[in-house]
């Protein structure tokens, strides 16, 4: 497909990050430890309410999750170490952090962004590039990322993409940390694909139309779930022929061993439709159908069909000019997607850079106060920005909502991550303070725990 | 001297004679058409239609009626018409009689609009830069459109449009009327409303004026003639309309567009006839359709049709489009007469134009169908009582 | 004109847009019935039982709003209602003056300089009825401005009725000059000395022509209309300015020349807050505006959310604006006017109050567009732009319900095509409590202002 030469030197280049690749390859689908127990201090909060998102079913509804009025948190070493219902004792060595007028909700997670990418987030010369991963060049210190911790926004999935139809692979980190290292929860987050739209803007010298673009995907897909079966065979049965190291197939392995998900960008009902053909149908893939505007919500049912497949809506919140129905009506397009089945969605900010007309990325929390108003309940627009972001990505292991053994990312605020008009106060990442508003102080003295007024800012 | 002045007021009456005779060139042709001895003679041709139907636009359809033209005027239509024995009888069978359609806005023919911002300059007419020969008229003609009104295009206060037939070698031959009416393209804003006001301004108490602008302006004024005034948008038309406040006798009659709807009800109020294209448009944003005519009518409207497109496929295809409009809701009748009758209102015509009654113009269609139906042919094309047109193909079934 | 291969007969020009196909046949049935059900101008239409937040003189609590002839009559709670009113039942709803948008919408049809909104302005663009779905029912205008900046306006979306559009016109002077356009601001400051020296001399024939009537009156210099309007106080004059250096350039102009400013955009005004005190100067802010800091200096810079606190603090008076100062259909929501609430939600977020927060997009903004002797507040004797919500207007929830326009109600969401669809979910879920909303009494210090549920 590629000029020869190009493969050349795209080789020569990728085996120089080989190395690197292959040291991490394999830890590429697990979480990579998370951040170092010397330093951490233990905290206990007091909250006034406790919105978990754990789930527990009440009277046979599925969706609910754990609330508990007047809890106690105790965090150590980066983790929750227990959540007690009542006020109970604080244990001694913890300090005191008394929110016991607010609420306490977990650290927002974010699906589907580009800030933090430094040097450039669209390698546009090629129209596939497998081989990029944005971890190399994420700089965890740009503005965007510090402001995100503002608004709550505690983990990120940042990404190249979308100019071409494989953009590369994206990296999870989390938004506040000691050091770089410590701060990332996977280095391959997700492959990442366009099918369409953006890649048409002539990204690449080959594939202008969509056919060769979904051709020249399928034609990657197809060497990576080869590839994929050649190691897996000889990993079985070491007699067999080693196959040779490809490093842009070695990334995509990951996807096709179900270590991490492929998050397709596309719109409109015939994008969606083939990113779910395509990708979770003929190569199995687990995938996060992202944007999906335009009408694709008309495939709803399609998408709630299939286990393998998680929605993802953002920027856009509404399809209006530019939708499917063209009745005139503003159709909110999570609403749409969960009428028609679709659960266990997550909103997105796609967010670029840091400016005013793009929504930033500690705006996460107000892109699901939107779409609540478009017609979702609260409580679906706020597992849209937490459990349900981790689980797509498979992180939910670690964060995504407040249980005991997961990382200690809280956020403390007055009313609920979608109340506009209260602002974060509090913000822990891995067990550690990350942001307090000024103005704030709940965090009193071991000895005398006595909550200062809040000044009125 | 007496003997002089006799033979003066002679030669003066022979030249004016054959000065009238030389003038009269339709007379003249179509008297060297129908007698077939190629005498040109004076005595009045007389031509006697018979039809199983004739669709008189504004007093019913007369079935197996007979309309008798003496020279370019209707002098009888019924059941019961006394043919004279000197008459050409035309027997058009088992096939319709339409009048011939009256497109009031048109510019097939005429060099492309000014350029340039609102000015107005009333004295420009089209008549002066009409070009006869051209193959457009013909087609115009055999899409069966016997009158044509022609404006000259460009903002503000355009000039004086001029109606024709569509038939002729001469400017003569083909102008009905040389002012047909006064065409203004408007739209809001301020520089625009400036040029009007003065326009009016300066024609306002007058009577007669040595300015050619103002001497237009004046007839317009007065309601000599139409003042045929183009809006985009109702928004334009609203201020249009307040900005014409005090119009008095002037003859406005507006040529709209999509969304003119939403003020039909002060157009009803007003009184104001309205020219319309004759399509369906999308609402903005949805896929719902608008068939713009059909909501003005049935609000009270008088509508006079125009095709889609000003240019000579549209005229063409004009009928197919009326005839979607009636698919799509509009009442039939309606749609005959925003074809013939309505237009020939609008351009103050009425008198001898657009329907089939006594007195009329002679310009009429034979169909071999119903002039709405799509497949229908036209056959023949009349016009002030002399075919100008004769359908060559023969149809197949 | 010529448009591909079919002539038109009328210019396409700009489309005006339109609600949909329900909403048009309410419009169309009501163009050809009998008028009009709406007018409610011989009659006196009651709106009752809502929390009126009359925003410059409280809340009534469960009262009602009494509207005649387009004006507002009487607020009150058990005030009596003529036999024959209009009633429209607005329990548990909060009624509010509609919003003022001090916003630049940008009226394409107004040409040069000398042209007047007023005669172009067109009552179908489909921004007016964005407007009244989103309750914001004065928003100022301004036309392309030619050197001397273009003409300005404030309207009223009073959709299909082009005569009760113009609120007031004109309604500013821009000042087109940024702080580092050196030529522009030379331009200004030499024509504003120019009118400055006139108006002296102006003064001083005057006092002397009482004593020597034959005194010749000081020449006119030409071009310096405007400025005049600004010295006399007529007319704000309304200028560009973001970085705390730009805003300190503009008051240099208010020290010397003694007219009424209002900044656009402010925003580092929050640096800068005490010295914009100092002066008669108003500012229109963005309160999520993103500016990055600037790294080169040591003083505080760049935006911040506690700009409007900031500027509450020091006495600065402003309005509050979107980044998307108009009527968006791109398919964001919540960046432009069609959500001016949640704009002022974040400034609340920032540690503004609320009730300063409320002025900003009502009464202060009225002030600064020099309508607040009509609009921006529910007072007897203004203009019955009166919005009904179905919750408090911070909440994200929170939609008008109805919007009325001179008295006449001119949007009911359930009759719309914009939003009669949304249904909000019966927040009933177990195990998010609906009082997440309303506020656990338990957990939370109880509220001064209620957050209320939509139906």
């Amino acid at each position: 497909m590629r000029p020869t030469w190009l493969l050349g030197a795209m080789c020569a280049f990728a085996w120089t990050c080989c190395v690197s690749s292959v040291a991490r390859a394999d830890a590429g689908g697990a979480a990579t430890p998370a951040a170092q127990q010397s330093s951490s201090p233990k905290y206990a909060i007091k909250a006034g309410k406790i919105v978990t998102m754990k789930p527990k079913p009440v009277a046979g509804d599925s969706r609910a999750v754990e609330v508990i009025n007047h809890g106690l948190i105790l965090v150590s070493a980066g983790k929750i170490e227990a959540i007690r219902p009542t006020d109970a004792n604080v244990p001694q060595g913890y300090t005191v952090i008394d929110a016991s007028d607010r609420w306490a909700m977990p650290g927002i997670v974010e699906s589907h962004t580009h800030v933090g990418t430094e040097g450039g987030f669209n390698d546009m010369v090629v129209s596939l590039n497998p081989e990029l991963c944005i971890s190399d060049c994420v700089d965890p210190e740009d503005i965007a990322v510090r402001k995100a911790v503002t608004g709550g926004v505690t983990t990120i999935h940042t990404m190249p993409g979308s100019g071409t139809n494989i953009a590369g692979f994206t990296v999870i980190v989390k938004t506040a940390g000691a050091t770089p290292e410590e701060r990332i929860v996977r280095k391959l987050g997700a492959m990442k694909i366009a099918n369409a739209y953006n890649p048409e803007r002539d990204g690449g010298d080959l594939g202008r139309t969509r056919m060769a673009m979904s051709w020249m995907v399928r034609y990657m897909l197809e060497q990576a779930r080869e590839y994929t079966e050649a190691w897996r065979a000889y990993e079985q049965d070491n007699s067999r022929p080693k196959p040779q190291l490809k490093p842009e197939l070695e990334n995509m392995r990951q996807a096709f061993e179900g270590k991490i998900p492929t998050i397709i960008h596309t719109c409109e009902g015939w994008g969606v439709m083939q990113a779910i053909r395509i990708f979770g149908d003929e190569n199995k893939l687990r995938i996060i159908v992202t944007h999906g505007e335009g009408g694709g919500y008309t495939i709803g049912r399609e998408a709630a069909k299939r286990d393998n497949v998680s929605v993802n809506v953002g920027p856009r919140l509404v399809d209006h000019t530019w939708g499917a129905e063209y009745d005139g009506r503003m159709h909110g397009i999570v609403s749409e997607y969960c009428s028609r089945g679709v659960d266990e969605m997550s909103i997105n900010t796609d967010s670029v850079g840091w400016s005013s007309y793009i929504a930033p990325q500690e705006e996460l929390c107000f892109q699901a106060s939107m779409a609540a108003r478009l017609g979702i309940d609260d409580l679906t627009a706020m597992k849209g920005i937490t459990i349900n972001s981790a689980r797509a990505l498979g992180i939910d292991d670690r964060v995504g909502s407040l249980e005991v053994g997961k990382d200690a990312d809280i956020v403390i605020k007055k009313g609920t991550h979608l109340d506009v008009a209260s602002p974060v106060d509090l913000v822990l990442i891995d067990g550690k303070i990350a942001y307090q508003r000024h103005g704030a102080n709940l965090v009193a003295d071991k000895s005398s725990p006595t909550r200062q007024k809040e000044s009125q800012s | 001297m007496r003997g002089n002045s006799r033979k003066m007021v002679l030669l003066a009456w022979v030249s004016f004679l054959s000065t009238l005779a030389w003038t009269c060139p339709l007379g003249r042709q179509a008297s060297a058409r129908a007698d077939t001895s190629g005498t040109s003679g004076t005595p009045e041709r007389v031509v006697a239609i018979k039809a199983d139907r004739i669709d008189t636009v504004t007093n019913g359809v007369i079935q197996n009626g007979v309309i008798l033209i003496r020279g370019t005027k209707i002098s009888e239509i019924g059941t019961n018409v006394a043919i004279p024995g000197t008459a050409e009888i035309i027997d058009a069978g088992k096939q319709t009689v339409f009048p011939g359609l009256v497109s009031p806005v048109s510019d097939i023919g005429l060099s492309s609009a000014q350029r340039g911002g609102p000015a107005s300059h009333a004295r420009y007419r089209v008549a002066d830069v009409l070009y006869p020969y051209q193959h457009e008229y013909q087609r115009v003609l055999q899409a069966g459109f016997t009158t044509l009104g022609l404006v000259p295009r460009g903002q503000g206060v355009a000039g004086q449009g001029a109606v024709i037939r569509p038939a002729g070698r001469s400017r003569e031959e083909m102008l009905v009327a040389e002012s047909g009416m006064i065409w203004i393209e408007f739209r809001a804003d301020g520089r625009m409303k400036d040029v009007i006001r003065k326009a009016l301004e300066s024609a306002k108490n007058k009577e007669t004026s040595d300015d050619p602008d103002v001497a237009a302006m004046i007839r317009a004024l007065q309601g000599k003639i139409p003042t045929f005034v183009s809006c985009a948008r109702p928004a334009d038309t609203i201020h249009l309309l307040d900005l014409l406040k005090e119009r008095d006798k002037m003859k406005l009659v507006l040529v709209l567009g999509i969304e003119s709807h939403r003020i039909a009800e002060r157009l009803v109020k007003e009184k104001i006839p309205v020219v319309i294209p004759a399509s369906i448009e999308f609402e903005l944003f949805t896929l719902t359709r608008i068939n713009e005519p059909d909501l003005l009518a049935r609000a009270g409207v008088q509508i006079a049709c125009v095709p889609e497109s000003a240019d000579v496929e549209g005229l063409e295809d004009f009928r197919r489009q009326m005839a979607a409009l009636v698919k799509c809701g509009l009442d039939g009748q309606t749609a005959r007469k925003a074809m013939t009758i309505y237009p020939a209102e609008a351009l103050g015509l009425d008198y001898r134009l657009g329907s089939l009654e006594k007195g009329k113009d002679a310009n009429l269609l034979v169909l071999d169908g119903d002039v709405l139906d799509a497949t229908t042919t036209i056959q023949k094309v009349m016009i002030e009582g002399k075919i100008v047109y004769e359908n060559p193909w023969e149809k197949s079934q | 004109m010529r448009d591909g291969n079919r002539t038109r007969w009328t210019t396409r020009g700009t489309r005006p847009r339109f609600p949909g196909p329900a909403a048009t046949a309410v419009l169309t049935a009501l163009m050809l019935c009998v008028p009009s059900i709406l007018s409610g101008e011989a009659k006196v239409t009651a709106i009752k039982g809502g929390d009126i937040y009359t925003i410059t003189s409280g809340i009534v609590r469960n009262g009602t709003v009494l509207v005649k002839d387009g004006k507002i009559l009487r607020i009150g709670q058990g005030i009596d209602i003529p036999k024959d009113a209009n009633v429209v039942d607005v329990r548990g709803k909060v009624v509010m003056p509609g919003l003022v948008a001090a916003a630049t919408m940008f009226m394409p049809a107004a040409g040069s300089g000398s042209d007047k909104i007023a005669d172009s302005l067109d009552p179908f663009n489909y921004s007016l009825s964005m407007a009244l779905a989103s309750g914001v029912t004065s928003i100022f205008a301004a036309g392309r401005g030619g050197p001397g900046g273009g003409p300005t306006a404030v309207i009223k979306p009073t959709y299909g009725d082009l005569e009760h559009m113009l609120l007031k016109e004109p309604a500013a002077e821009n000042i087109n000059v940024a702080g580092y356009q050196w030529m522009e601001r030379t331009n200004f400051i030499l024509k504003m000395r120019q009118a400055k020296d006139y108006l002296r001399k102006l003064a001083e024939y005057e006092k002397a022509k009482a004593k020597n009537e034959k005194l010749e009156a000081p020449r006119k210099p030409p071009d310096i209309d405007a400025c005049l309007r600004l010295l006399r106080r007529e007319m704000p004059g309304r200028l560009r300015a973001a970085r705390a250096g730009e805003i300190l350039k503009a008051l240099e102009l208010v020290n010397e020349f003694p007219f009424r400013l209002v900044i656009e955009g402010g925003t580092e005004a929050w640096t800068v807050a005490d010295a914009i005190a100092a002066r008669d100067v108003a500012v229109i802010v963005t309160p999520r505006v993103k500016q990055r800091p600037d790294e080169d200096i040591s003083q505080p810079s760049g935006s911040n959310v506690e700009n409007a606190a900031i500027l509450k603090r020091a006495g600065v008076k402003f309005a509050i604006l979107p980044a998307t100062p108009y009527f968006s259909t791109g398919g964001f929501v919540g960046r432009d006017l069609m959500t001016l609430p949640m704009d002022a939600a974040a400034a609340v977020s920032g540690g503004l109050d609320e009730q300063t927060a409320l002025e900003a997009i009502t009464i202060t903004a009225a002030r600064i567009l020099g309508v607040d002797d009509r609009v921006g507040s529910l007072q007897e004797g203004k203009d019955a732009d009166i919005i009904v919500l179905g919750g408090h207007p911070f909440h994200y929830d929170t939609f008008v319900e109805m919007t009325f326009v001179d008295g006449k109600l001119m949007y009911e969401k359930n009759k719309s095509i914009y939003f009669s669809h949304i249904r909000r979910y019966d927040d009933k879920v177990p195990g998010l409590p609906s009082d997440a909303r309303r506020g656990d009494p338990d957990a939370l210090p109880p509220r001064e202002l209620q957050r209320g549920a939509n139906p």
